[in-house]
């Protein structure tokens, strides 16, 4: 076991590998470059050729490449070109946004999906069953950037219950930061809660129906009983697929989120750095996005085989 | 695409920026007294040319501006901190650096230069407490203000100008063509600069004033050394505001700077007294125009410069806020490629010309009729050099003589390519309406929308494009826009347009100036070298509690000798 | 097979018995869910191909003397902030939203398909078309979308690109857990003992039984596309301005959503709808051909 997680976590460095050497590619060859953005629009061609030499931007692009790639072997993602400082350091300043939203989120999915997919199946074909696969469905389909801005329009300008942007820090308060969260984390984790509701629901319905838990039922265990003690863990296979992949939606779902609300998170420092070609935070950021990605997958797994003993036997 | 940087503010790079043409009433049409051109026969007249009379005189037409007067008790105004909503953070705040308008806006809080513009365009010396000039115009003379401390505390002296002047001219075209000119700069004592030009330069004073970009600010010498062949490692100005804390997309805070020695004793334009009532400013980058419309309504800001246009109703009607248009307005223009292939065909350009509508041009881009206007004149209509010069082929709207144009030019169906933008609001809708009014005539057009990056790269390119979408903001001077210069992307630089250059470049008084300035317009409209729909201008947003922020008509981001009531 | 192995993020789903008749489609036809979002999609496409011409008004024409009229008897939506019938440019925008969809869920079935099959019943490829299909798993759409966008200008081709990359490691991974619980199956090790060539094993029986899963998704991945085809627009990458797209839609609609609301419900709605017939569909395929796989997408 400790073997294949080792295992697992070496393919990492092909993957970094490939992710980083892709981005650098394609953010050079891509037309525009930050030394004209960063001299203005009425700077003449030397003085964007100055800003680019300061910038080390005129160097031959394997030179470019291979002194970024030590660096990053060491540690070193480099320095913003427009925030001035190390990309490291940007990235860890904005984790805090984008993570809190994304839990946040994944605890609104959770928190609204497991239960009525639950409460559905518990009481399947009934009035409530199908309101809340509806709901759910409703949930699915509706855009989350789309339903952003219409929880600003409701929350922010009609009713000015919450702000319309802006961050504040969870160390500096911590009800206002929620406050600030509130509406993008829902917005968010709407879809991921009503497809969580339907995996949640359809997972049970196969669970209730199996030969244990009738046994356990007619062995004479009360309904609740049963739904804890036998039904639910079964559940938490598929719900974890579900979690697992939520996440990596959530983290990339959170950009157009965090645009709409204008978070200070990972994601909008994206969009802006895409657009005025910062290519260290780019290409960092990337290279980030994607060792989680790989560890997110890797501790799904992980929790896989802790939850369903099956799996273990490679087959169910 | 959020384009963090300001760019939308480019077309305020106004290299007056700075300049507030008061009631526009003013206008041109009586001469300023004070003199914008040193005239080069009064020798040592020390005071003459500084003293500006422009207070007294008028109350600017402006509807909304109060002539700052100060109200008695400067104690019960101070106080307060203003959360300013604007479009992106600036790439640096270093002013010497880059002519982005964004960081000369929140600079000049915390820099300032050796002159300044009084209310209608004259300049003034800010930094500078008087100046004299030769009787043959090639000396001038700088006296500094004494006891000008910068943040730190250490007091100004003719090094640290020297230095920094030196500095910005190897990074600023403006700057490079003064010590292009220069002879030599001395510092004869440490209040006193000594600049020997090699021939009359009617743009002096000019130069070294606030132009909304790329400013000759003043930093302390020991900065420039540190800053090397970079940019400036630490924020240190003389300005009323000093840096605090910059988190990137969070905000950016500007503190007052206790220490502070006014310029004089009163508000003068943009010089003068500079009072910062205000604790603390606050920017904060939002990039999305209805969301910062939303959140000044929701109380989370107390100014917005750049708001949606179709708001502009809701929020005027709104108690909780108040909206004043912009009294500076900008030219919006569509440039030709003149080097290439195609569009060097001049009989091609007329027609294009022909075929545009002004008003549905404007209307697509702006919306609402508060924000346009249509006007032949390229220089600002505030400006003392509008005219109407060749303003017949200005909104001819006129398909069939297009067409005929078009038929004695030699094009043969080639699509043009068209770059414009999303990143800057207008600009996309104004290059769909006109190329629209041009494929009626038969012009194929290709429009490509792309992020302003990518614009500003391949426009460097003559092979790359063929028309491009582009605005400006006023300009003091015509050959202060580098557009009339002929060295923006364009590239117009036929013969008659150089010689016309020249002559104006070589002309000391304005009166002499003025009819070939004439001319070059009649020439530009004859020869087409860009489109030009109107002006078009923005409105902003403030807490109805906010007072005298951003009156200063072009300087509409001043927020010195702003205040909140209680 | 008791060894020990950490499976990959998507479980195999089991083999239904009944996919190689056409059992399912009468089931398909049964299940009133699937039928509702069969019909919505059979009218987005109707409306998309034959009804856009029918309105009579322009979709690219800017009137800005037009601009942000409400709905009314000659422009049914209302016009958005160009002037332009709000309606037609939906329709229109429809047009895009299936190609892009359509395009996405062909390509990446293809190559998803492919690459799970060949991953699953190959080990010895299986490890690296699997690191490959991470990598691209942690590949941000919407930077590949913008690159690919900046480099070779705005279009539709551009957007199924980007789109596909992300979609595709998801179907790859379903299948090649598909594809490796088949391979256990006894009729496969019997054929395999018979002699038969591996490649004849593969297309004859393992593949057949990979199709259900293919299906199922196939009608989510549509979905996802349609949705990231919006999100993508949104910020910029999409599909050019003018051309009438939901995403540009909603994007411009930002700018004027207080003064006029409904430019920005009805591209909306318009997205949720077809995304909830798809859903509809998918939902009811699923159940039909395949009721104990577990949802993935």
């Amino acid at each position: 076991m400790v073997n294949q997680i080792a295992r697992r976590l070496l393919t990492l460095i092909p993957v970094l590998v490939v992710v980083g050497i892709t981005t650098f590619v394609l953010g050079h060859l891509t037309p525009g470059d930050p030394a004209a953005v960063m001299a203005g629009d009425s700077a003449t061609p030397e003085q964007v050729e100055r800003i680019r030499h300061a910038l080390g931007l005129d160097l031959p692009l394997p030179v470019q490449l291979t002194t970024w790639a030590g660096r990053v072997v060491q540690g070193n993602l480099g320095d913003s070109i427009f925030m001035k400082e190390p990309v490291g350091q940007a990235i860890l300043q904005r984790v805090e946004p984008t993570g809190l939203l994304t839990l946040l989120s994944l605890f609104f999915a959770i928190l609204i999906g497991v239960p009525a997919g639950i409460i559905a199946a518990v009481r399947r074909n009934s009035w409530i069953d199908r309101l809340a696969m509806g709901i759910s469905l409703a949930g699915v389909c509706i855009p989350s950037f789309w339903l952003g801005i219409l929880l600003i329009l409701l929350f922010a300008v009609f009713l000015h219950l919450l702000p319309a942007a802006g961050y504040v820090s969870l160390s500096e308060d911590p009800a206002a930061c929620l406050r600030y969260l509130l509406m993008p984390a829902f917005s968010l984790g709407l879809a991921h809660a009503a497809f969580l509701a339907r995996i949640t629901r359809s997972s049970m319905l196969e669970v209730l129906h199996e030969d244990y838990v009738r046994t356990a039922r007619s062995k004479g265990l009360g309904k609740t009983a049963v739904l804890i003690r036998h039904a639910f863990p079964n559940v938490l296979v598929p719900v974890l697929t579900v979690i697992g992949n939520s996440t990596a939606a959530l983290l990339s779902g959170a950009v157009t989120t965090e645009v709409v609300f204008t978070l200070p998170g990972i994601g909008r420092m994206m969009i802006q750095s895409i657009a005025r070609r910062d290519y260290p935070v780019i290409q960092g950021v990337v290279l980030c996005v994607a060792v989680v990605y790989v560890l997110v997958n890797l501790a799904v797994d992980i929790a896989y085989v802790f939850v369903d003993p099956r799996i273990r036997q490679g087959e169910r | 695409m959020s384009k963090k940087l300001t760019r939308r503010e480019f077309l305020k790079r106004s290299a007056i920026l700075g300049t507030g043409v008061a009631g526009a009433a003013i206008l041109n049409a009586c001469a300023p007294a004070p003199t914008p051109v040193p005239p080069p026969a009064p020798t040592t007249a020390p005071a003459a040319p500084t003293t500006v009379p422009a207070a007294p005189t008028t109350a600017p037409a402006v509807p909304t501006a109060v002539p700052p007067t100060a109200p008695p008790t400067a104690v019960s105004k101070k106080g307060g901190t203003l959360r300013y909503a604007y479009n992106g953070d600036p790439p640096t705040l270093d002013v010497q650096w880059t002519t982005t308008n964004v960081t000369a806006w929140v600079g000049l809080h915390m820099f300032e230069t050796l002159f300044t513009y009084d209310d209608k365009y004259g300049p003034i010396p800010d930094l500078a407490e008087s100046y004299q000039v030769s009787s043959d115009g090639l000396k001038y003379t700088v006296k500094l203000r004494k006891g000008i401390l910068f943040h730190n505390g250490k007091e100004m002296t003719s090094d640290d100008v020297d230095a920094s002047l030196r500095r910005w001219g190897k990074l600023s075209g403006p700057g490079k063509t003064l010590f292009g000119l220069l002879d030599s700069l001395t510092s004869p004592d440490k209040y006193t600069l000594e600049f020997k030009l090699k021939s009359v330069y009617p743009l002096f004073e000019t130069a070294l004033a606030i132009t909304g970009g790329q400013d000759s600010v003043i930093y302390p010498a020991e900065v420039i050394k540190e800053a090397g062949d970079g940019e400036i490692k630490q924020f240190i100005g003389t300005g009323p505001y000093k840096f605090q804390e910059w988190q990137k997309d969070r905000f950016l805070r500007l503190t007052r700077f206790d220490k502070y020695v006014p310029h004089g004793d009163k508000p003068i334009g943009y010089g003068g007294k500079k009072e910062a009532f205000l604790d603390e400013i606050r920017y904060i980058a939002v990039p999305d125009q209805s969301t910062r419309a939303a959140g000044i309504l929701s109380g989370d800001y107390d100014y917005v410069d750049e708001a949606a246009r179709d708001q502009y109703d809701q929020l005027k009607s709104n108690p909780k806020v108040k909206v004043s248009l912009d009294q500076t307005w900008r030219l919006a223009e569509d440039i030709f490629n003149l080097k290439s292939p195609v569009m060097a065909d001049q009989k091609l350009r007329q027609a294009m010309l022909a075929c545009v509508n002004c008003e549905e041009v404007l209307k697509a881009s702006q919306g609402n009729k508060d924000f346009y206007r249509l006007s032949p004149s390229l220089m600002l209509e505030e400006t003392r050099w509008a005219t109407k010069a060749g303003g017949e082929s200005y909104n001819q709207n006129n398909l069939d003589k297009a067409k005929q144009l078009l038929k004695e030019s030699k094009y043969s169906g080639q699509t043009l390519r068209w770059m414009t933008t999303k990143e800057f609001a207008g600009f996309y809708e104004e290059a769909l309406a006109a190329s629209q009014q041009m494929a009626q005539a038969g012009i194929k057009i290709d429009l490509q929308v792309m992020d302003w990056a990518t614009v500003v790269k391949r426009r460097a390119n003559a092979d790359d494009w063929d028309i491009f979408t582009s605005g400006w903001g006023i300009f003091v001077d015509p050959m202060l826009s580098p557009q009339f210069l002929g060295t923006y992307a364009g590239w117009w630089q036929t013969e008659r347009a150089e010689a016309l250059r020249k002559k104006l470049l070589g002309t000391a008084d304005f009166k002499d100036r003025f009819p070939i300035w004439e001319d070059l317009q009649r020439l530009w409209y004859e020869e087409v070298p860009c489109i030009n729909p109107g002006n078009t201008r923005g409105y902003r947003v403030m807490n109805a509690k906010l007072n005298d922020a951003g009156q200063l008509t072009v300087m509409t981001r001043a927020m010195w000798n702003a205040w909140f009531s209680k | 097979m008791s060894k020990l192995r950490l499976p990959s993020t998507i479980e195999a789903p089991h083999i239904s018995s009944r996919s190689s008749s056409l059992h399912w489609v009468w089931l398909l036809l049964h299940d009133s869910g699937a039928v509702v979002g069969g019909l919505i999609v059979l009218l987005v496409v109707v409306l998309a191909v034959f009804g856009a011409p029918l309105t009579g008004h322009d979709p690219l024409r800017v009137e800005p003397f037009n601009r942000l009229l409400p709905p009314s008897s000659s422009h049914w939506l209302g016009t958005d902030a160009l002037g332009r019938d709000l309606l037609t440019r939906m329709l229109y925008g429809a047009r895009v939203s299936l190609l892009v969809g359509l395009g996405t869920m062909v390509v990446s079935t293809l190559l998803g398909g492919l690459g799970g099959l060949v991953a699953g019943f190959f080990q010895s490829l299986d490890g690296i078309i699997m690191r490959i299909m991470d990598g691209l798993m942690a590949f941000p759409s919407i930077l590949l979308a913008v690159a690919i966008m900046a480099a070779r200008g705005p279009g539709i081709e551009n957007v199924i690109i980007a789109i596909t990359v992300t979609t595709v490691p998801r179907l790859a991974r379903l299948i090649r857990g598909q594809v490796m619980v088949t391979r256990e199956l006894t009729y496969v090790e019997a054929a395999t003992a018979v002699g038969s060539k591996p490649l004849r094993i593969l297309f004859w029986h393992i593949l057949p039984n990979s199709v259900s899963p293919l299906i199922v998704q196939a009608s989510f991945t549509f979905a996802v596309a349609v949705v990231t085809e919006a999100a993508l627009s949104f910020l910029g990458a999409g599909v050019p301005p003018q051309e009438p797209a939901w995403g540009n839609m909603l994007q411009e609609s930002m700018a004027v959503m207080m003064a006029a609301p409904w430019v920005s419900i009805f591209p909306g709605s318009a997205i949720a709808i077809t995304v909830l017939g798809l859903n509809l569909l998918g939902d009811g395929l699923r159940d039909c051909l395949d009721p104990r796989t577990e949802e993935s997408s």
